[in-house]
Formats: structure tokens, sequence, C-alpha cells
């Protein structure tokens, strides 16, 4: 089980991880979202000992990254940034170097490649790999030793669609066999269908975490239909009145509301009782990338 | 800790910037035994000859076994500064690659990473320094043959021979020591070539101007504590055993080498010094 507690990074004035605390249990697929410098591959850096918080904690299994990082990171397999290799050398020899270095078995390197679906080409320079043969190498790389906990930063940038269906069925497979695994991602319907937790970070501080199901069923918008035109307008306005000031707008001839699916009988109540008929009243399922809008732009929905 | 070096060991061997500097170090080591060659063959029939004591003194350059002091001094001079490139650019690379975040993401630790990378430019140095005299011999031979001059090798040379392959080899980690430092201070291959070539050309400067009595006494003492010069009072012991007293040369000028003793204790402290500062960088800056 890996747990930050009150991370904080700052580079000069200005905090670029602040006050970050969360935790991943063993077994689950845990997303890390945000932004373009939110802080995300910075707190994986600090997670794998290479750039250092000034105040807070990391543990991997109870073990403190900082005080004991060869124990706390002894079965922790990385991917961060891009895919780094020695371009003039093949991507059999990166393999042996990242394998030499950790202390690893190199016996079973050549096999790895060929699960990598690399095997053609495994003797060929990694100058010559195209992306996303890199990205299937770092992944292999960040896989040697079958790590415990798997920290993976934006793995599928480059992936071609059947890449992104293999490594999205391993990834569920090896969570599936106790292993823990951090995924940051750019691409929001990925992260959707791959995390089991995920964790928003914007501005360095975390505005929201929770299993996927629970924040966007707590999302809280309803979408309404009333009518025609004239209602429409009517009952938008009404709904904006309604509970001190609420967020509403139409889409696509429906009223999409900022409100909580447990008080839809109260607004369609509220709505009746000023002469509004409701049609259609239902809550909407937003996606990720809705959710992630939504949090990281507080004007959204009612723009 | 022996499978990391070897494995760096492995990133360096295959590097083409490797082979390149080989190639123009054995290019040079040629150019330094067959210049004289036609200097002392075809100038004459220029009627350009040399006068006897110059082409005497040309002959013994290569001419075995005083061939040997002109092999070493290839060695910790072009050889040294080759050498000091590949460090800069194989330490850097890592960081200009990304590779270090490859390799420290599994945790073999900083200083363990730095040592097997510092063990792989060493032994790539000592491999240099074996290679360097037969080849150097060879190119002696054959330069010999050519200006018909008699050569001879006893055991004893064999000997010196071997005590300048050790004095040779630790001249030449002070500088691998330097352009590791600069290279991860620096994060970068051009911090690790750009900084040890300016560290170099710096005591180079120094050691002009101190030669031409530019620096007064104090300036001149002050440039016996230089690398250039700590490392030059070893090799110079092979040179002299070879019959090449570079020290006596400079004595013209009213200039000599430091003592071995201070030498020793600089070399020691400029070892500290840039190991130190290699170390510190590792451990302490984001990488």
């Amino acid at each position: 089980m890996l747990v930050l507690e009150q991370l904080t990074k700052r580079y000069g004035p200005r905090a670029v991880v602040n006050d970050l605390t969360l935790t991943v249990e063993s077994g689950t697929i845990f997303g890390l979202l945000g932004p373009n410098g939110a802080g995300k591959t910075t707190t994986l850096a600090m997670i794998l000992h290479l750039v250092r918080p000034d105040a807070g904690r990391i543990t991997i299994d109870g073990v403190d990254v900082w005080r004991q990082p060869r124990a706390a990171l002894r079965s922790v397999g990385a991917l961060i940034e891009t895919p780094a290799f020695y371009p003039y050398l093949s991507a059999l020899d990166n393999l042996r170097i990242v394998a030499g270095h950790a202390g690893l078995s190199t016996g079973d390197l050549a096999q790895r490649l060929v699960t990598a679906g690399l095997g053609d080409v495994g003797g060929q320079p990694v100058g010559t790999f195209s992306q996303g043969m890199r990205q299937r190498l770092g992944i292999t790389a960040a896989l040697l030793g079958s790590p415990r906990l798997l920290i993976l930063d934006e793995p599928t940038v480059g992936l071609d669609p059947r890449g992104v269906v293999e490594l999205r069925a391993m990834l569920k497979d090896l969570a599936n066999s106790g292993c823990s695994i951090i995924f940051s991602s750019h691409q929001l319907a990925e992260v959707q269908h791959i995390c089991d937790h995920v964790a928003l970070l914007n501005a360095g501080r975390c505005v929201a975490q929770g299993a996927v199901a629970d924040l966007l069923g707590a999302g809280g918008r309803l979408l309404l239909r009333v009518g025609d035109e004239a209602a429409t307008e009517a009952a938008i306005r009404l709904i904006r009145a309604w509970n001190g000031g609420t967020k509403a707008r139409i889409v696509e001839g429906m009223i999409d509301a900022l409100v909580p699916a447990e008080r839809a009988a109260v607004l369609n109540r509220y709505l009746v009782e000023h002469a509004v008929a409701v049609a259609e009243l239902r809550p909407a399922a937003p996606s990720l990338e809705e959710f992630f809008l939504n949090q990281i732009a507080p004007n959204h929905p009612a723009g | 800790m022996l499978a990391a070096i070897s494995v760096q060991f492995l990133a360096l061997r295959k590097r083409p910037l490797v082979k390149v500097m080989f190639a123009i170090y054995v290019a040079l080591l040629l150019l330094q035994f067959f210049a004289p060659v036609g200097l002392l063959r075809i100038a004459p029939q220029l009627g350009n000859a040399l006068n006897p004591e110059a082409a005497l003194a040309l002959e013994q350059t290569v001419r075995l076994p005083f061939a040997f002091a002109t092999i070493f001094g290839q060695i910790n001079g072009i050889g040294g500064l080759l050498l000091m490139i590949i460090a800069g650019a194989f330490v850097g690379g890592d960081y200009t690659w990304g590779i270090t975040r490859t390799l420290l993401a599994r945790q073999p630790g900083r200083g363990r990473y730095l040592l097997a990378k510092f063990s792989a430019l060493a032994l790539l140095a000592a491999i240099w320094v074996i290679v360097s005299v037969p080849l150097g011999a060879g190119c002696a031979l054959l330069a010999g043959a050519l200006l018909d001059l008699p050569q001879s090798i006893a055991l004893a040379d064999l000997t010196l021979v071997l005590r300048g392959l050790l004095i040779a080899w630790v001249g030449l980690l002070p500088y691998l020591a330097l352009a590791t430092c600069w290279a991860v201070l620096g994060r970068g291959v051009v911090a690790g070539i750009a900084g040890s070539i300016g560290y170099w050309l710096f005591e180079i400067g120094f050691g002009v101007a101190s030669i031409f009595r530019m620096l007064g006494s104090f300036g001149e003492r002050i440039y016996n504590f230089t690398l250039a010069q700590s490392v030059g009072a070893w090799t110079d012991l092979t040179r002299q055993a070879f019959n090449l007293d570079v020290g006596r040369a400079f004595g013209q000028f009213g200039f000599s080498f430091p003592s071995l003793l201070q030498s020793g204790i600089m070399l020691l402290i400029y070892g500290l010094l840039f190991g130190g500062g290699a170390w510190w960088g590792i451990r302490r800056r984001i990488v």
C-alpha cells in the first residue's frame, strides 16, 4: 500500500505539489489526473526518490521512501516521463542495463521482448524505434523483476489502438494478481476504462479523489426536459433562482442543472409548484472528462 | 556492483563516440611516429636537413626503448583529453537522454550508480593505456626500420613500462573525475565536455603564463599546485626513465615540476574534490 501524507514540493515560491495526501490500496489501478503543470510527474518522481519533497512523507508498505529508499522501492517498477534508453544500443542491451543496475535476472529478457511484441527488433538500436515501440520497451523495462507497485507516467502515449487494448488487459491482470498500479494520463477515457480509483490534481493540490464510480455518481447533475422553448426559458430562470442560486444551462433543448441526483424529487416539486410541467428528469451520467473539466473549471456547466 | 559495472561498460564500449575518439587517438599516434620519419627522410632530399643534434633527438622519439616516453606522453596528453571528452559525454548523456531517471527509478542507489559509471570509465582508460603500448611499440619498430635505427628492449625496460602503465592510468583518473563532476553538476553532455575542457584550457593558459614569467614568483608557485603539474610530476618519471627529461627541458626556463610528495597529495585532493563534487551532485540534486 502506498501512502502520501501532506506531500509538498516547491520550486522557488511556487508550490508544484501542495499538501497532497492520498492512499493507493494493494491491487488497485489508481489514476493520477490533472492538466499540464498540475504536479503529476513531480509527485511520481518524489515517490520514486528522484525529486526530494520539501515536506510530507511517502511510505510503501509502511517503509519510508526517503528514509529507506532501497527497502521501500525494492519491488517498484516505473516508466517516468518519456521512455529513455541508450539510442545506439539494442532493445535487448538496454534491458540488460536496466536489469543489471537493479540487480535483477537477465535470463528471460529476450522472451520479455517477444511478449512485448518487440521480438523481431530486439537486436536493433533503440534510436531507430518509433514512439510506440519505445513505449512498449519502457513498459517492459518497468515490468522487470515482477514489481508489486507499478508507476506508469502517460503509458499510452504513442501506442496504437491494439497496443492500448493489450496494455489495458495487462494492467487488469497485474492488478488482479495483487500489483498496485499508479497510472498518470491525459487520456481520460482511457483512465475511466482502466482505473478503479482516481485523484485529480490541479495546481499542485488534490481537488478530488475516490473510486471512479463514486466520483462520477456524485457529480450531481440532472437533465430536464420541460416542453417548448418558452417553458424551458422559464424553467431555467426558476432553477437559477432556486436554493440561493443553482448553476444550469441549456444543452440541445434540455436543461443541464448542477443538482445532486438525490434532490431530483425536490426540484421536480419546486418546478411543478411554479407551474412548470417536467416531461423528463434524469441524472446526467458524466464522463470522467466532464467531471475533470467541472473540477478544474468551476464555472462549468453554467458557463 | 559488478553487474552494474559490467552493464555500464557495455554501454560505454558500444558507444560510437568511443570508437571515434580512439580512431583520432590512433591517427595522432601514427602521426607522432611517422611525421619524424618524413622529416628525417624527406627533408634532406629537399635540401633542408636538420642539424645533427636535432636529428638525433628526433630519432630518439621513435626508437625503442626511448620511444616508450613518446607513447606515454601521448597517453597522458592527447589521450587524457580524448578520454575526458568521452567521460563528459558518457556521464552527461544519461542526463541529456533521461536515462538517469530510468536507472535510478529502479533504486540501484545513487552512489552505486555513479561508482559503476566511473569504474566503467576507469576500466576503459586501463584498456586504452594497455593497448597504446603495443600499438605505439609497433609504430616505433616500423618507423625505426624505415630510418634504419638500432632498436632494443631489455627486461629492465619492460619493468619500467609496467610502472609507466600504472602511472599513466592513475594520471588519467583525475581527468575522468573532473569530467564526471562537471557532467553531474551541469546535468548534461555539454556541461561535462565544455566544463572539463574549459578547466583543461585554463590550466594550459596558466602554464603558458607561468613559463613566460607573466605571473611572478607567487603565481608560478601556485601553478605547481595545478592538476596538470601534479600529474606531470609523476608521468615525468616514465619519460626520465626513457631518457626524455621534460623537467630538465623546462628547467632551461627556470621552471620545474613539484616534488612527488606534493603532487601526490595534490592528486589526492583533486580526486576528493572532483569525486566529492560528483558524489554530492548525484545525491543531492534532482535527476
